[in-house]
Order: C-alpha cells, then structure tokens, then sequence
C-alpha cells in the first residue's frame, strides 16, 4: 500500500546534507509498523515523506497507487486530509478548540457540516473512552487524555494510514502503554499504522521494526 | 467547502480574534480613532466649505469695483504721481459705452462720522451709495426700505442705519422709521435698518456698523461736487466681466488722460476672483482632511495588520496543525483575511457612527446658536461621503490582512508540528 522506490532526499542550507539516499520501502495494508533510528538517521525525514509534508527530490512514492510527487499544496492538503491521519508526540491539539471541536476539525476542511461532524467527532471519542471529556479544552485534560483525543483526530476521516511521530514521546510509562494499547486495537481493525519511535518497548509492540541506518534501510525485523 | 457564509467559517474567526480580547481591542482603536477623525475632519471640511458656499451664493459674480489712485507715469505732459477723479461724467459714459454692462453706479465714501441720536452718540463710517447697492451687496432688512432713485435724484437727507448702529443708539424693539438722527451736524430721517449679507466682501467696512445715504447727498454735504469715489459695474446675464474689465478701464484712462499702460492708477477688483479664491481654499481644506483623514485610517489599518501578523506567528503551531489536517492554502488565507476583515470592519463602523453621532451634536450645537457669518455651518457628512468611507474601511481591512496572510502561507505544516 505504501511503495517507496528509491527515494532521494537531500537539504540545503549553505551545505548540502543528504539525508535519504535511495530508500526503498513497501509497507502493506493492515500493518503495524515501528520505525527506528538514531537522531539524524533520517527516519522523520521519511515519516514527513510519507505524510506528504514534505517534498523528495528523486524517486516515487505510491500511497495506496496514487503518485505522491510534485503535488500543489492544494491537492497535497486534500490527500492528506483523506489518505493521512497523524498522531504526534506533544499532540498538537488546538488549545482554544474543545476535545469534539479538535476531532471535528478535519471534517471541517472537508465541509461537513458542524452538527453532522461533531456526531462522528462524538463516536470517535466514545470510541477512545473519553466521550465524558468532550467538552474540555486540551489544557484541562491529561497527556493521555489528549493523545486519545489526536488519535480519535487521526481517525475521524477513515484514511488509509495513521503516521504517529513519537506517539509516547511525551507520556509516562503506563499511560504509553494504554496509548500503544489503543494504536494496536485500531490496527486490529484494519488500520495501516507507521509510528517513529526510539524506545525499544515501543517498537517492540508493532508488528514490524524497521530501522534506518544513514538514509537507507538497515533492518526490518518481524515481532 | 468553506464557504464565505458558513458560519462555522465566522465561529473560527470570532474564536481567534475574541482569544486575546484586550490586543484584539487595542487594535480595533486604532481603526476606530482613524475612521473616526476622518468622519470629524470630513464633516468638519463640509461644514466649512457649506459655511463658505452659502456665502459667496450672495455674491454677484460678476460684478467689478473700479477706484482711483495716483499715477505711476508721466502720459500727455503731466507729471506721474497725479492725483485723479472719477467724475459722475465717467459713469454715464460707461453707461453709454457698454449697453451690456446691468448696473453702473457711482460709491461714495465719507469718514468717520459722529452720530447723536437723542442722549446717545457714537462714531461711524457714512458711505454714500447708490440705489442698486443691495443688487451688488445683498442686504438683511430689519426695518423699512432701502435707499432708491428718488432718494438719489432729490438728494433727500434720508439715511439707513446698519443692524449694529441701530442695536447701540435705538432701545430693542423700538421702530426707528421717521425719526431723525444728527449724520456730522445734519440731520436725516432714517428710512431704514439693515446689514449686509455675510459674503466676506466689505466696501469700506461692514454696512452693519456703517449709515448709508444717497451717494448723490454725500457729494452736496460733503462738498465732493461731482466726484464718484468709486464704480459698481455688474455685467448682464451672458456677459463675462472680466472679459470687459480692461475695456471700461480703457475708457476711463483716456478721460482722464492717464497712459493706457498704467494699471496702477486705475484700481479694478473682480468679485468674482475673490469668491473663487474662496472656493479654492474650500477645495484645498477638503483635499486635506481626505488625507489627513485617510492617512490616520491608513496608519489604525497597518496597526490591525501588524497585530494579525503576530497572531499568525502565535499561531504558526496552530496553522502547522490546520494544514496537516487538510486545510487548504485558501482557507488559511481566507481565515487571516477574515480575521482582519472583522476587526478592521467592526471598529470601523464604531468609529463611522461615533464620528456622524458626534458631529451631529456639534451641528445642534451650532444651530442652536447661530451667528450670522459663521464660516462654518451643518458639520455634516453627507450619504455618499459616509458609503465612501465605509468601503474604505472595508479596503483597509482588506489591504490589512495581505501580509500576514501571506505570512501565514509561508508556514509549512513540516516547520509547525516539527518537535523540539
């Protein structure tokens, strides 16, 4: 579903640095992939690829057979509102939204209308366990409240990935556990997953680890 | 999708501005204060230019004043530096020579004058003048009539006083006509009580504070003998006066044997010029309120522009996380525009109707206490001017939230949500 082919992608700023260096990369439907690297190995690099926030120089990217490459920034925003859900490590939650407003936002930009976005936002949320919690801003809710509301987020517009930066980056070990929890219970319903990590006992909760070694593909190890 | 009257599109919009409600207000003052000072000086500009217009309506537009001064050069064996008269003949040659011309009349002009009336007297200007005088000087009368031809032709001691003559010798109330008042020793039954129109021009001083006889009787107790002090020409309709003005002049140098190049011997003021430096004047104080007016909107708008840029700097986390979740670079342009569009728009229309309410007061205030000749009159803005200042407003808003929302453009979702 996801098809990386020699993927080149380098920065310039003064120097050049050559971050991906012909990656090749198939991730197939249904997966739970875990992908790790040293800082500066050029994993985010990939996780922003992937999630069409940033451009590559050379190579193809197939999200679900659709060429991602050289799209204008419209159509860039309309796949990743469709094809890309993200759950980031400090959440990124708009602080003046409440939690359903945060899950709704998404199909906003769809143009759903609010009463009907606001019933979806509201099964997510039921579906993540903190439909009590609807009407709160982000700033009256835990950590983990909070990354339960940015997956319902990542999920209230049916894509075909979920990418999530460092999920548990920002949370205590037992609350990692419950999020991991809830990412592998959305995976067993048959959503593609691809989640940076460094810490090993999160990776070791995907199904696959992929470790990225100086812009290409070091390992992958199966769980 | 996201259309401009999708209220959510407005609820997004209310949210950020209404987020930080003490910056979002300082701001809008800034607007508010422009807008505001342009509907002042806007209205106060109208009221002058309403002020000066009704004044210069009065005046005889073309109408000129001839008078006499020495000459500046030697012409026909006599020397420069000769004093000359306009004579009665001069006036009736005009006439004569220029059927187009309406009104030809001689002024006379006698000093400062003691007038006793009863136990109270007082010091003032005697000006002799003809029976058209209110044609070219239009004259407020408060009692009887003013001078005529048989006034004139009888050489008849009758005077008119002005408005204040009469305020300070006569009790309020009391009906002047008929009495007899001491003019220099003279006495003359007053036929009248009147003062000019305010039009700015004065012959010789305001003919409110002035009393007016027959110019014809000014000659005989004056012992002026035949002598005109000055000429009223006013031209017939479809005549310019100006086109004229240096061939009566021409007539009157050649009379009196003054070089045909000498403009300074025979003085000719053109009323019309006068009211037109007026009308100028109006015209320039109106070009600098809009200026000065739309300079202060200009800077309150820049203010607004300013702060929405910081909001969207703020918020460069906030738009990060719009974009990723699919927010099209229409719609972040759309909300920045918006935001400034309604901060801009609101205090706007504050300031409009601070502006109209307030100078509505001004202008009760100076009805309410008029004074003749005021220079400024109705401090109003008109429909117009007050369409054309809220699409300024509505311009400014626009123009004001360009550069952040082009700022806001350049945010990256990749640089918002990147992690520390």
């Amino acid at each position: 579903m996801i098809k990386l082919d020699n993927i080149n992608k380098s920065y310039v700023n003064g120097t050049s640095l050559h971050v991906l260096k012909g990656l090749n990369l198939r991730i197939e439907k249904g997966e739970f992939v875990a992908i790790m690297g040293a800082s500066g190995s050029g994993k985010s690099t990939l996780l922003n690829i992937l999630g069409i926030l940033d451009t590559y120089d050379t190579g193809t990217y197939y999200l679900n057979d659709i060429l991602i490459k050289d799209l204008s920034e419209k159509v860039a925003a309309e796949y990743r509102n469709r094809l890309i859900g993200f759950v980031f490590q400090s959440f990124n939650l708009i602080s003046f939204k409440t939690a359903v407003e945060n899950v709704a936002l998404p199909l906003y930009y769809q143009g759903v209308g609010r009463k009907k976005r606001n019933e979806i936002a509201m099964e997510y949320l039921d579906k993540m366990g903190i439909a009590d919690w609807a009407d709160h801003l982000p700033s009256e809710m835990s950590g983990g409240q909070k990354q339960r509301v940015a997956i319902a987020r990542s999920l209230v517009t049916s894509p075909q990935v979920i990418l999530a930066d460092e999920p548990t980056g920002a949370l205590d070990s037992t609350t990692s556990i419950e999020v991991m929890e809830i990412l592998k219970s959305v995976n067993r319903e048959g959503m593609t997953i691809v989640m940076v990590t460094h810490d090993p006992d999160m990776a070791a909760m995907a199904q696959k680890i992929i470790r990225i070694k100086d812009g290409i593909i070091g390992s992958i190890e199966k769980v | 999708m996201n259309n401009i009257f999708d209220a959510d599109r407005w609820r997004e919009v209310w949210m950020s501005i209404s987020r930080n409600k003490r910056r979002s207000f300082i701001t809008a003052f800034g607007v508010f204060w422009g807008i505001f000072m342009l509907v002042v000086m806007l209205s106060a500009g109208n009221g002058l230019w309403t002020g000066i217009t009704s004044q210069i309506e009065d005046v005889p537009y073309n109408a000129c004043m001839i008078w006499t001064n020495s000459t500046t050069e030697a012409y026909m064996g006599f020397r420069k530096g000769r004093y000359w008269d306009m004579k009665q003949d001069d006036i009736a040659a005009v006439k004569a020579q220029f059927p187009e011309m309406d009104i030809v009349s001689p002024v006379m002009f006698a000093n400062s004058t003691k007038l006793v009336r009863k136990d109270k007297t007082g010091s003032y200007n005697v000006k002799g003048l003809p029976a058209t005088y209110p044609q070219i000087v239009a004259q407020n009368i408060y009692y009887g009539r003013y001078i005529n031809e048989m006034d004139v032709l009888s050489k008849r001691k009758v005077c008119v006083l002005g408005k204040k003559i009469y305020d300070e010798l006569f009790i309020p109330g009391e009906n002047p006509i008929g009495e007899y008042i001491k003019v220099g020793g003279v006495n003359y039954q007053i036929i009248g009580v009147t003062d000019q129109i305010p039009t700015g021009i004065n012959l010789n001083g305001r003919d409110g504070e002035a009393v007016a006889i027959p110019y014809s009787v000014v000659q005989q107790v004056y012992n002026r003998g035949d002598v005109v002090d000055m000429m009223m020409v006013t031209a017939k309709r479809g005549v310019t006066i100006s086109d004229k003005e240096d061939e009566i002049t021409a007539l009157i140098r050649s009379r009196h044997s003054i070089s045909p190049t000498d403009k300074f011997a025979v003085q000719v003021v053109d009323i019309e010029k006068i009211a037109q430096r007026f009308e100028k004047m109006a015209i320039g104080i109106s070009l600098l309120t809009w200026l000065v007016g739309v300079g202060t909107l200009l800077a309150g708008a820049i203010g607004v522009s300013n702060i929405v840029m910081i909001t969207v700097k703020e918020r460069t986390k906030e738009i990060g996380v719009r974009r990723a979740m699919g927010a099209k670079p229409f719609s972040i342009i759309s909300q920045i525009m918006s935001e400034s569009l309604v901060l801009t728009v609101v205090a706007g229309f504050f300031g409009l109707a601070a502006g109209v309410g307030s100078m509505a007061v001004v202008s009760k205030i100076l009805a309410a206490n008029p004074s003749s000749g005021a220079f400024f009159q109705n401090p109003q803005m008109d429909f117009t001017t007050a369409l054309v200042a809220a699409l300024i407003i509505v311009v400014c808003g626009l123009l004001s939230g360009i550069l952040p929302a082009w700022r806001a453009l350049q945010i990256k979702a990749i640089d918002a949500i990147r992690e520390e």
